[in-house]
C-alpha cells in the first residue's frame, strides 16, 4: 500500500536550497561563424589557433591509426579513442603555462600532443616497446610516467586524479610556487569518491586546481542521466564552495576563454570546476561496440555537426586565417608524421623481463629475484 | 621512561624539525593532538599548514597525501583507526602502492600512513581490526609494526626517510604501556630487519607488535629455551633471521593478533617449509586470532592469542 498524508507539511521556499542552472557558454555557431560571446574574455591569437588546429588533427589521425593498428595486433592492449575531445584538450592546453601541471584522465590524447610528447613516444607506449616511459606496464591510455611533460600519473580506477591533484596543488602552495594543476575527469567520474574528495579538499584548503569535466554523454554505455539527477554537472561546484561554469567543449574558442579564466583564477588560490559538453564519437574502447548495443546512429550524426575539428576549420576559413586548400595540407602532413613515428617506434626492442621487477619498491625484494631465477 | 604514544610523538617532532618537507595530516590531528594524543603539541609548534586537520574522508586523506608526496613533500597521514582505511582502499592499494611501478619509476610516493591496529581494548568490530596481511599482499607497500617505545621511534623515523610508501601499524594496546627509556637523540631502526627479542635454543616464536610481549612472557614462564623473533617489518620480511633461528631450534610457532586464515602466520610457515623444512623436528604451529570479525566486545579478551595459549603451543612442539 502507498499512503499519502493529508496534512500540510509545506516548508516555505526561503528555507529550501535553490541551485541556478547556468547557461552553456558557446562561441561558435554550427557554420563556424562566431556568436556574440566571441567578445567575452580571452581571445587566442592567430598562431594559437593554428597550433591548436595542428594538435587536434594530429590527435585525430593518431587516434584513427591506433584503432587500425589495434585490429592488426600491433597496439598491444585495449585502446580507448578520444575522438570528439580534441577541442577541449587543445583549448585547455593553450590556457596553461609551460610550468603548469596536468592530472589527466585517459581520454586526453591531444593534450599529450599539445604538451610536446613526441609521437614516437606515444607509439612506443601503444606498442609496449622500449621508449615507453611506463616501461610497457600500462594499458595504452593510462598515462603513468609522463613526468617530463608535467603530466601526473593516472591509472584505470578513475576519480583518484582529482584528489591527488588537490594534494599536489597543496604542496605547490606550501612551497610558494605559482604553478597550477589542471585536473581532468569524465562524466562517469563525477560519481566517484575521488571527485567528491578532490573538490571538497580543494575548496577547504583553497588550492590552485582547475577541475575540468569532459561530459561526453556516456560512461561506457551509461548515459549521463543515469549518473546523476542534476542536468548540469557544473552545478556540483556549489556543494564545495567553488565556482562552476558550463561550456561547449566542441568549440575551441569557448574552451580557451573558459579555461583561461579558470586557470588564472586557480592560480590566485580559487579552485574552479568547468564542465565541457562534448560527444564521444567512438566506442569506450576497442572492446566496446556502441552502435549495436546502446546508441542510436542518428544521435551520432546529430553531434557530427559539432565535430570539434570541422567546427574550428569552418571558423578558420570564415575568419580568413585559412584558405580552404591549407586545411588539406595540415591533414596530409599529420598523416605522414604519425605514420613515420609509428615506423620508428615499431623497430624498438621489446621491454626486457629484467625491467619487470624494478620500481615496485626502491629495492628489488628477494621474492622477485627468485622469480627471475625460476623463469 | 616513555610509552609508545610518546615515543611516536617524539619521532614526529624530531622529523618535522629536521625536515620542513614533513607534514602531518588526518582527522583531529591538529588542536586535539589525535584521538590517542600521538600528534600532541605538533600543531602548536608547526602550525596549521604543516599539521593539517582534514575533512572526514579516508580516501581524501590518502589521495591528498599521495599528491603531496608526488610534489616532493613527506606526508605522514594518520588514519584514525585502520578499520576506516577501507574508504581509502583505492588510493592505498591501487594508487599509492603502484605509483612508482606504473610510472616506470618517474614518480615516487615517499609517504607514511600511520594507523592504530589490534584487539584487546574492547572496541568492537570497527576499532579492533588488524589487516596487515592485506597490505603485505598489495605489492608496493612497506609494512612496519613496532612493538616497543624504542623501536617505534626508530622505525617511524626510518619510515619517514624511506623512499617507498610505508604503512605503519601501531598496536593500540601498546600506546600507554609498557614504558621504557627512549633516547632523546636521533636514531633509526632499520626497515627490513627483524630483531631477536630473546635468545633461546629449543623453540622459535616469530611474532610482531603486541604479541611480542605475550611471547616474551610465555618464554619466561616455561622451562623450554625460547627464542623470540620480532619481525618489526612485515614487508619486506627478514627471512634470513627467521631461517637462522629455526635452523637452530627446529621448532616454529608463529603468533599474531589477526585472523588465522590467509594471515602472516601462513606466509612465515610456508616460507620456512620451502626453505628449511629439513631443519624442523615438529609441526609448525600458527597461533592467531580466530576467523571472526575482529573483535566481538564480549570475547575481546580471548581474541588475540593469550600467554596460556602460547604456553600450550610450546608444550605441544616440545612434546612432539
Amino acid at each position: 500500500m502507498f499512503y499519502v498524508l493529508e496534512i500540510n507539511l509545506e516548508i516555505p521556499r526561503q528555507y529550501t536550497v535553490e541551485v541556478r542552472e547556468p547557461r552553456v557558454f558557446r562561441v561558435l555557431n554550427d557554420d563556424g561563424s562566431p556568436g556574440e560571446a566571441y567578445e567575452v574574455g580571452y581571445k587566442p591569437t592567430e598562431s594559437d589557433l593554428l597550433k591548436a588546429h595542428r594538435w587536434m588533427v594530429l590527435g585525430r589521425v593518431l587516434d584513427n591509426l591506433a584503432m587500425i593498428y589495434h585490429r592488426m595486433g600491433k597496439v598491444r592492449s585495449t585502446y580507448g579513442p578520444h575522438e570528439g575531445h580534441e577541442a577541449a584538450d587543445a583549448g585547455t592546453a593553450l590556457s596553461l603555462m609551460p610550468d603548469d601541471w596536468i592530472a589527466p584522465y585517459y581520454r586526453n590524447l591531444t593534450l599529450l600532443i599539445a604538451r610536446g610528447v613526441p609521437l614516437e613516444t606515444i607509439w612506443a607506449k601503444f606498442f609496449a616497446k622500449v621508449g615507453d616511459p611506463d616501461k610497457g606496464r600500462n594499458l595504452t591510455v593510462e598515462w603513468g610516467g609522463f613526468k617530463q611533460w608535467r603530466l601526473l600519473s593516472v591509472g584505470a580506477p578513475i576519480g583518484h586524479q582529482y584528489i591527488y591533484a588537490a594534494g599536489f596543488a597543496y604542496a605547490l602552495k606550501y612551497r610558494k610556487r605559482s604553478e597550477v594543476v589542471a585536473a581532468y575527469i569524465g562524466d562517469g567520474g563525477t560519481s566517484t569518491n575521488g571527485f567528491h574528495a578532490g573538490l571538497n579538499f580543494a575548496g577547504v584548503y583553497k588550492v590552485p586546481v582547475a577541475f575540468f569535466i569532459y561530459n561526453n554523454q556516456y560512461a561506457i554505455s551509461t548515459p549521463v542521466n543515469r549518473q546523476t539527477a542534476v542536468r548540469r554537472l557544473a552545478v556540483k561546484a556549489a556543494a564545495y564552495g567553488v565556482e562552476g561554469v558550463a561550456a561547449d567543449g566542441t568549440d575551441l574558442l569557448a574552451v580557451v576563454k573558459t579555461a583561461k579564466w579558470a586557470v588564472e583564477k586557480a592560480r590566485r588560490g580559487e579552485p574552479v570546476l568547468v564542465e565541457y559538453l562534448m560527444y564521444r564519437f567512438g566506442p569506450h574502447t576497442t572492446a566496446d561496440d556502441p552502435l549495436t548495443r546502446y546508441r542510436d546512429p542518428r544521435e551520432v550524426e546529430e553531434w557530427r555537426r559539432r565535430d570539434p575539428i570541422g567546427l574550428l576549420e569552418r571558423f578558420l576559413v570564415w575568419s580568413g586565417i585559412y584558405k580552404s586548400g591549407e586545411v588539406k595540407s595540415v591533414w596530409e602532413e599529420a598523416e605522414q608524421a604519425v605514420k613515420e613515428a609509428a615506423k620508428v617506434a615499431e623497430t624498438q626492442p621489446d621491454v626486457p623481463i629484467e625491467e619487470a621487477v624494478k620500481d615496485v619498491y626502491s629495492f628489488v625484494p628477494r621474492s622477485l629475484t627468485e622469480w627471475l631465477e625460476e623463469l | 621512561m616513555v610509552n609508545m604514544a610518546k615515543a611516536i610523538n617524539m619521532a614526529l617532532h624530531e622529523e618535522m624539525e629536521r625536515d620542513e618537507r614533513v607534514v602531518v595530516l588526518g582527522e583531529d590531528v591538529g588542536k586535539k593532538g589525535g584521538v590517542f594524543l600521538v600528534t600532541e603539541g605538533l600543531y602548536e609548534k608547526f602550525g596549521p599548514e604543516r599539521v593539517i586537520d582534514t575533512p572526514l574522508n579516508e580516501g581524501g586523506i590518502l589521495g591528498f597525501a599521495l599528491g603531496m608526496a608526488m610534489a616532493g613533500l613527506k606526508p605522514v597521514a594518520e588514519i584514525q583507526f585502520v578499520d576506516f582505511i577501507w574508504m581509502g582502499a583505492d588510493e592505498l592499494l591501487n594508487h599509492i602502492s603502484k605509483l612508482r611501478y606504473r610510472s616506470g619509476g618517474e614518480y615516487k610516493a615517499p609517504m607514511v600512513v600511520r594507523t592504530p591496529v589490534g584487539s584487546g581494548v574492547k572496541s568492537g568490530l570497527y576499532h579492533s581490526q588488524s589487516p596487515e596481511a592485506v597490505f603485505v599482499h598489495a605489492t608496493g607497500l612497506v609494512v612496519v609494526v613496532p612493538s616497543t617505545p624504542y623501536n617505534a621511534k626508530g622505525l617511524l623515523k626510518a619510515a619517514i626517510r624511506c623512499e617507498d610508501p610505508v604503512v605503519f601499524l601501531e598496536p593500540k594496546i601498546l600506546y600507554r604501556a609498557p614504558r621504557e627509556e627512549v633516547p632523546e637523540e636521533d636514531y633509526v631502526v632499520e626497515i627490513g630487519k627483524a630483531r631477536v627479542a630473546r635468545e633461546g635454543d629449543d623453540v622459535t616464536i616469530v611474532t610482531y607488535g603486541a604479541m611480542v610481549h605475550r611471547a616474551l612472557e610465555a618464554a619466561e614462564r616455561t622451562k623450554a629455551s625460547v627464542e623470540v623473533v620480532d619481525l618489526q617489518t612485515l614487508n619486506p620480511m627478514d627471512l634470513d633471521t627467521v631461517l637462522k633461528s629455526v635452523s637452530k631450534t627446529g621448532r616454529l610457532i608463529v603468533v599474531h593478533d589477526s585472523p588465522k586464515t590467509g594471515g602472516l602466520g601462513a606466509e612465515v610457515a610456508a616460507s620456512v617449509a620451502e626453505k628449511a623444512i629439513d631443519r624442523l623436528v615438529a609441526p609448525v604451529v600458527r597461533l592467531a586470532g580466530p576467523d571472526l570479525p575482529q573483535s566481538p566486545v564480549a570475547h575481546d579478551a580471548v581474541y588475540a592469542p593469550t600467554v596460556e595459549r602460547v604456553l600450550k603451543a610450546i608444550e605441544k612442539v616440545m612434546a612432539y
